[in-house]
């Protein structure tokens, strides 16, 4: 009977859930990439779901790790032995997957990362600030614009002979730029390809800036996919990129090693609640704490009628 | 203006002075100045959530999270009393000029806070000391009708405002290899004091990387000016424009030489210009001598991304301790 660990990553656009075998972090059973459209647990409902009714027992599972932006939230539900940060997931991952990596690029939904490694230790990282421009977001409500499946993007943009140049900063004027560019006559392959063009150059313009690239680099994250993006970093840098086979899903990966680390190193079974707890009624409450001046929101979870977390307080008392 | 004629003022006795931006950066007891004029001072409280609500309301959308916060002290103070004392730095040293939301902040507050109020100033220019103590002697003149006391007050403000402090304040000295440090190290936290000191505008950063394990020192450690023998002229640049920034960047020089701090994180605010310059010293800088971290804040209260960003730079310290340990 095989085992194995469990890593799950709840991001804003895609909940992905991979089933690691415990004898060979490169052999995984399932990889799972599923919309959140919003709802993190709703889609780790059906993740756990698609899981349970291929046959997977919950007694086989040695571990799980969680990572993404709902980290703290489904790892409380789900019971999770590693609850880590993106950055080290994917750095993990990266460090797995390729274990001479120099430079790691990521590009999810809301952020944008870029990892520095030397000699499989992370020396240096940067993340997207305040705006999302640029992200898989991003690209997702241009593709929506112009009526191109996002799946097709890339393709598009590879058959531009000649890409527009578009604003990239702001996906406010990249639009209004885009606006201008169809009015002016230019074809939807030249402004997906002059789109492609305009994120990697915002991405190196802000979060790269200041990075010593060097290869190899990865390039992972959903948007990876999209070969009109890799085509453009390769030109503006000048090197190519390697896309990992489980590209998509590096940060579940990465957590799922994670997870299989922390159990290594506690010895203790782990605290997964199994699959069934997704399906148990849940549910998420705001509260507004009266404690003092601060007023901080509060988020409580009840699975079956019994409070399981309280968080987003800035004292920490509900923490614990 | 003159000869403890102010009315109003006298009637209160107390004056109020808010907690924020300068009043950080005084190591002058404004307490102590004011009780030989005859006053008592009121500070605001802490900042909360309802400070920065309060003054949310006042302040254009241009202006940073800080000055937000500062009107929220100000319209708190204005429940105690109808007087409100702030001082207008406009600069710390020759040649160098404060942040010009600082400069500019008494008309400010007086310009944009409806409500009906005292608002006393002084100009301060320590790089001007006739001009400056010429201003606190107008100002020692408004409050008391005394010239024994006024003279008093301006003796006290000039034998205890000289300038910066050229000596290296003892704290830094801790630094070193005797200083306990935090399971997983020391690391320098650089940025404004007020960014340092109110645990409202960092989201309480200081306290959450003292549970992750490390030790910490900041940049208010460091000494300001008059110390370049103490740190090399690292970066090789002009004198910054701005004196609020001066303090960051030394303390960076120095840091940047000290073996014992692993990591360097900076704390800005968005919007903020100086700090703008100074990231991009640093990012050319400090990105391959150490680990480092920028962290950019403002009003969100959402603390996901912060937290993303500080523990991925701890798991890295720690990572990489921990892969030096197994290779020694």
């Amino acid at each position: 009977m095989n085992q194995y660990y469990i890593g799950v990553d709840v991001g804003s656009v895609s909940t992905n859930i991979v089933l690691m075998d415990s004898k060979d972090n490169k052999k995984l059973s399932e990889a799972l990439y599923i919309r959140t459209n919003g709802q993190p647990l709703e889609s780790l409902k059906d993740g756990f779901k698609i899981l349970k009714d291929k046959g997977y027992s919950s007694e086989d599972i040695l571990g799980v790790g969680v990572t993404g932006s709902a980290r703290v939230l489904i790892g409380n539900i789900i019971g999770a032995d590693s609850i880590k940060n993106e950055i080290t997931a994917h750095a993990v991952a990266a460090i797995d997957v390729c274990p001479n990596v120099k430079t790691v690029i990521e590009i999810g939904g809301q952020d944008s990362k870029m990892i520095i490694l030397r000699e499989g230790v992370v020396v240096d990282f940067a993340m997207n600030t305040i705006c999302a421009a640029g992200t898989g977001s991003f690209l997702d409500q241009q593709a929506f614009r112009l009526n191109i499946p996002i799946e097709e993007f890339g393709e598009f943009a590879l058959r531009a002979d000649e890409p527009v140049r578009i604003a990239g900063r702001c996906t406010v004027f990249a639009e209004t730029d885009m606006v201008h560019k169809q009015q002016e006559g230019a074809t939807k392959e030249q402004i997906v390809a002059g789109l492609c063009e305009a994120l990697a150059r915002n991405y190196l313009n802000n979060v790269a800036k200041g990075k010593s690239i060097q290869e190899p680099i990865l390039f992972q994250g959903g948007v990876a996919f999209n070969k009109g993006i890799k085509n453009a970093f390769e030109k503006e840098l000048g090197v190519q990129l390697v896309i990992p086979e489980h590209f998509n899903v590096m940060g579940a990966l990465g957590s799922g090693i994670l997870a299989k680390e922390a159990i290594h190193e506690t010895n203790k079974p782990t605290i997964f609640k199994g699959f069934d707890i997704m399906q148990k009624n849940h549910r998420l409450k705001r509260v507004d704490c009266r404690d003092c001046s601060n007023a901080c929101e509060l988020t409580e979870v009840t699975v079956a009628g019994e409070i399981v977390a309280k968080w987003g307080d800035r004292c920490g008392k509900w923490q614990k | 203006m003159g000869n403890g004629k102010n009315n109003q003022l006298l009637a209160s006795k107390v004056i109020g002075i808010p907690r924020g931006l300068s009043y950080y950066l005084d190591n002058f007891s404004w307490e102590a100045f004011f009780e030989i004029l005859g006053y008592r001072v009121e500070y605001s409280e802490d900042s909360s959530v309802e400070t920065f609500e309060a003054g949310n309301q006042f302040v254009g959308s241009d202006q940073c999270f800080p000055v937000k916060v500062y009107y929220g002290h100000v319209i708190a103070l204005l429940k105690k009393t109808t007087t409100i004392f702030i001082p207008q730095y406009t600069s710390l040293e020759e040649g160098t000029y404060c942040c010009p939301k600082v400069i500019g902040l008494p008309q400010l507050i007086k310009n944009t806070i409806r409500q009906e109020f005292n608002l006393i100033t002084a100009e301060i220019d320590l790089g001007r000391s006739n001009f400056t103590r010429f201003n606190m002697l107008l100002l020692a003149r408004q409050l008391s009708w005394n010239p024994f006391r006024i003279f008093r007050a301006v003796t006290y403000f000039d034998q205890n405002r000289k300038g910066l402090s050229p000596e290296i304040p003892a704290a830094e000295k801790v630094v070193g290899d005797g200083q306990n440090q935090g399971n997983n190290g020391l690391i320098g936290v650089v940025g404004h004091p007020y960014a340092l000191q109110d645990p409202l505008l960092n989201m309480g950063i200081l306290n959450r990387l003292r549970e992750y394990g490390f030790d910490l020192v900041t940049s208010e450690q460091y000494p300001r000016s008059g110390a370049q023998t103490n740190c090399p002229v690292y970066f090789n640049r002009r004198k910054p424009h701005w004196d609020f920034g001066r303090n960051i960047l030394y303390a960076v020089q120095s840091m940047l030489q000290d073996k014992n701090i692993q990591g360097i994180i900076f704390i800005t605010f968005f919007g903020c210009g100086i700090d703008a310059f100074l990231e991009e010293i640093f990012k050319d800088h400090i990105c391959d001598q150490k680990p480092y971290l920028s962290l950019t804040l403002d009003e969100h209260s959402g603390e996901a991304g912060l937290m993303t960003r500080i523990e991925a730079f701890s798991d890295m310290m720690i990572r990489k301790e921990g892969k030096n340990r197994n290779a020694g």
